[in-house]
């Protein structure tokens, strides 16, 4: 037996050790002074401004697409399926070459979009998130609507409800945890896209200057700066993830 | 070797020589492959810009050194920098500014620096956005991207403006501001407010301009040499800067091998290749 947990600690103490190192620049001298520079609260606006509206994006176009894709399964919707979990396993800079082809000036839409100018803009790296984390949320959305029953939809509709009534007050507040797991997971990894963003929307302060992109333009100057923001980072990664567990954990307690 | 080495051994058998002088072959051998440096690899840290260059180096390198493996760690000079500075394991770094290359010096980091090519700084364009002239770049619907204020061609592209703020239209051959045009600081802040984005590498700058997505870049007349799809504005001498490339011992390095790099890249050999490639020899 401890043998066992001797070979299980090695693996978890690899994966878990950068990132408490990294936590640990939290707490040296010049923390504070970093996080409230010009820079990084440039940085963690621009992040927190693009991350909630793409959410907004993923939330309000992802829902349906789930719910189609957990309703209607047939091959296409499955080949569909497969083929928008394609981003979550891409390179982010293969990400980015890819959106560039789409959505770039030259890029197959490029001349209809031209007039939205979306090079280099905050749109841009709106594009960029929704791109990587929506399979987050549609993933985790569309098993929150497969486990909600046929048949109670089905009595709904018998009681005289109309489709959207029986969506929005029966299979939607059913699948509400997964609803809220996908969000945040999507929200997690908007926050830290990083290759796709400077790939597709470039790397200026104020603009398209996300903490991952702060970060890793810091690190070319001053060390000490980029990790107590890598630490802001972590620390954000941490909550997110935090509060999914804590979430499914109540979601467990209520079922018992 | 294996062929030394079977040949050896034949002999060995052949002969049947006492084990005591067999060993002795064997340690002989052995002290020759070490010195002759059999399977050793130099690891060299170069700037973005030098990447065709330093891959050719590298080439002719290796055939007049055999069992030498040169390995090239190409990144921005700033990049470079601070994996150095991290313990990564080079040997030869070549920075493409002094300013790197000293923040190691005074760290004592590298050894024996030695200044080895300059460059110049061109705009780079696309062909159908219409720019002719650095004073263009103020235009109103201008994407211009340059590398970031601590990458040296960003910072050699900083300066380049300032010293264009400082100009009338006289001092710029009259090819870059006409009369109606701003003076010009009033130029250069307009230039400025078109960067749309910082890149952490020159060639990131070369590659968005090539995209298509920025109309122009700032850039090193040698990257011109390699994307020879893009249009060309040059920049007048009055305001051009001169970019001074170092090149140095990384400590705990393969000395030997780090040093004969070196006086190759020196050489007249070494610095034909440069020349090749648009960078200019280091004038005294």
């Amino acid at each position: 037996m401890p043998t066992l947990w001797l070979l299980a600690s090695f693996l978890a103490l690899f994966i878990a050790l950068p990132s408490v190192l990294l936590l640990s620049w939290a707490l040296r001298p010049g923390f504070v002074e970093t996080l409230l520079s010009e820079a990084s609260l440039q940085a963690l606006r621009v992040s927190l401004v693009t991350t909630s509206i793409s959410l907004l994006v993923i939330i309000t176009l992802g829902t349906p697409l789930a719910y189609v894709l957990a309703r209607k399964r047939n091959v296409w919707t499955r080949f569909l399926g497969l083929w928008l979990d394609v981003p979550l396993v891409l390179p982010p800079v293969v990400a980015g070459v890819g959106l560039l082809l789409a959505l770039g000036r030259r890029g197959v839409l490029g001349g209809w979009l031209e007039p939205l100018s979306l090079a280099f803009s905050p749109t841009a790296v709106i594009l960029a998130q929704v791109f990587v984390a929506s399979p987050l949320y549609v993933r985790s959305l569309k098993a929150g609507f497969a486990s909600v029953h046929d048949d109670l939809e089905a009595s709904a509709t018998t009681l005289g409800a109309s489709p959207w009534q029986v969506f929005w007050h029966v299979t939607l507040p059913l699948a509400r945890p997964a609803l809220v797991e996908g969000s945040l997971l999507a929200w997690a990894r908007a926050a830290g896209e990083f290759g796709a963003t400077l790939v597709f929307a470039g790397n200026l302060a104020g603009r398209t200057r996300t903490l991952p992109l702060a970060i890793y333009t810091t690190l070319e100057r001053d060390l000490d700066s980029a990790l107590h923001l890598a630490a802001v980072q972590t620390l954000l990664a941490f909550v997110f993830l935090g509060v999914v567990k804590w979430l499914s954990a109540a979601k467990r307690l209520q079922k018992k | 070797m294996h062929v030394l080495h079977s040949g050896l051994l034949r002999q060995l058998q052949k002969q049947e020589l006492a084990p005591k002088k067999a060993c002795q072959r064997v340690l002989l051998l052995i002290s020759l492959l070490t010195t002759f440096g059999v399977a050793q690899t130099l690891t060299v840290f170069a700037a973005s810009s030098l990447t065709e260059a330093f891959s050719d180096l590298a080439a002719a390198f290796e055939t007049d050194n055999p069992g030498v493996t040169v390995l090239l760690n190409i990144a921005g000079s700033s990049t470079l920098r601070t994996q150095i500075e991290q313990g990564a394991p080079a040997d030869v770094f070549a920075s493409a500014n002094v300013f790197h290359m000293n923040a190691l010096v005074e760290a004592d980091l590298v050894t024996d620096v030695q200044l080895f090519a300059q460059n110049r700084l061109v705009v780079i364009s696309q062909p159908d956005a219409g720019l002719q002239t650095l004073a263009d770049l103020a235009r109103e619907d201008v994407r211009l991207v340059v590398a970031a204020p601590y990458v040296p061609a960003g910072s050699y592209t900083r300066e380049m403006l300032e010293r264009l703020a400082s100009h009338d239209s006289q001092a710029l051959d009259g090819q870059a501001l006409d009369s109606q045009a701003l003076d010009g600081q009033a130029l250069v802040d307009a230039i400025f407010k078109n960067v749309v984005s910082e890149e952490l590498n020159v060639r990131q700058v070369v590659s968005k301009v090539q995209l298509g997505e920025a109309d122009a870049g700032v850039v090193y007349q040698s990257d011109v040499r390699v994307f020879t799809d893009l249009a060309v504005i040059p920049i007048a001498d009055a305001v051009n800067v001169t970019a001074t490339y170092p090149i140095a011992v990384v400590r705990g390095a393969n000395e030997g091998v780090a040093r004969a790099f070196i006086d190759f890249v020196l050489a007249a050999d070494g610095q034909q290749v440069l020349a090749s490639y648009g960078f200019l020899p280091i004038s005294d």
